[in-house]
């Protein structure tokens, strides 16, 4: 199974929502990848094994790995379009 | 979902603030008075919206949930607060777009409380144009709370 992390300021209120939000869409899709929500410190750690990383913060450098935009997932606004690429990410991670 | 989170005693209607600082600060004030947060939570609060923006895109109406970090907080809750006038609130993920928001959810959550449910089932009902129009139109402290518990999903 891939791994997709999400991180936000605190790790206790929109990155879990919107991890338990993905995994519950990506089970729907039959995407075989689970979503964790991580602490922001910890993001380049998981770099290395995940194949994509939702954003809930301002990125401001380069990742190697597609950002995908988390707030889609908690306003529901171009959430079709985020979940696109994050499946593709991990069709092609 | 159990809605005992909502706290009726903290709905705050047409409250008056001049701005984004000065809402926290009477908000702080009015939460640690209630006893549900710790006298460092209003740094905690004005630090991490700095740092992390709580405003939301959401259509109709744009609103806010803004937090502070689990340790700041004593007995778990969500604060609604509908304002008398929109203040300037920075959308989260970035540090240039910016929403006038008139309706605020604070949620002091802890880990492991049931937040991530509870914040989903806010989301995506705030969304729905009826029920924003309601809780802008709710003339009473009781309106305003029955709107928020009778949102479907909550028991």
């Amino acid at each position: 199974m891939k791994k997709i992390i999400v991180a936000c300021g605190s790790g206790v209120a929109t990155s879990q929502t919107v991890a338990s939000k993905v995994n519950r869409l990506l089970k729907e899709n039959k995407v075989d990848a689970k979503v964790e929500a991580v602490d922001l410190k910890s993001v380049d750690r998981h770099l290395t094994d995940a194949v994509a990383y939702i954003a809930i913060t301002k990125t401001n450098k380069e990742y190697p790995i597609p950002v995908i935009n988390g707030i889609a997932f908690l306003t529901g606004m171009k959430q079709k379009e985020e979940l696109q690429r994050l499946i593709d990410a991990v069709n092609n991670g | 979902m159990d809605s005992s989170m909502i706290i009726k005693d903290l709905i705050q209607l047409d409250m008056q603030v001049e701005n984004q600082n000065d809402f926290f600060a009477k908000m702080s004030e009015i939460l640690f008075a209630k006893g549900f947060v710790k006298e460092t939570y209003y740094q905690a609060l004005v630090t991490r919206e700095e740092a992390y923006p709580t405003g939301l895109p959401t259509q109709p109406y744009p609103i806010a949930i803004p937090h502070a970090d689990a340790v700041h907080i004593i007995t778990p809750f969500v604060a609604a607060v509908r304002l008398a006038k929109p203040i300037a609130w920075c959308e989260m993920a970035t540090s240039d777009v910016w929403h006038d928001v008139q309706l605020i959810f604070v949620l002091g959550f802890i880990k492991g409380d049931g937040h991530v449910e509870m914040l989903q089932l806010l989301v995506d009902n705030l969304q729905d144009q009826d029920l924003m129009d309601r809780l802008l139109n709710a003339k009473t402290v009781d309106e305003y709370y029955q709107e928020i518990i009778n949102i479907k999903g909550f028991d």
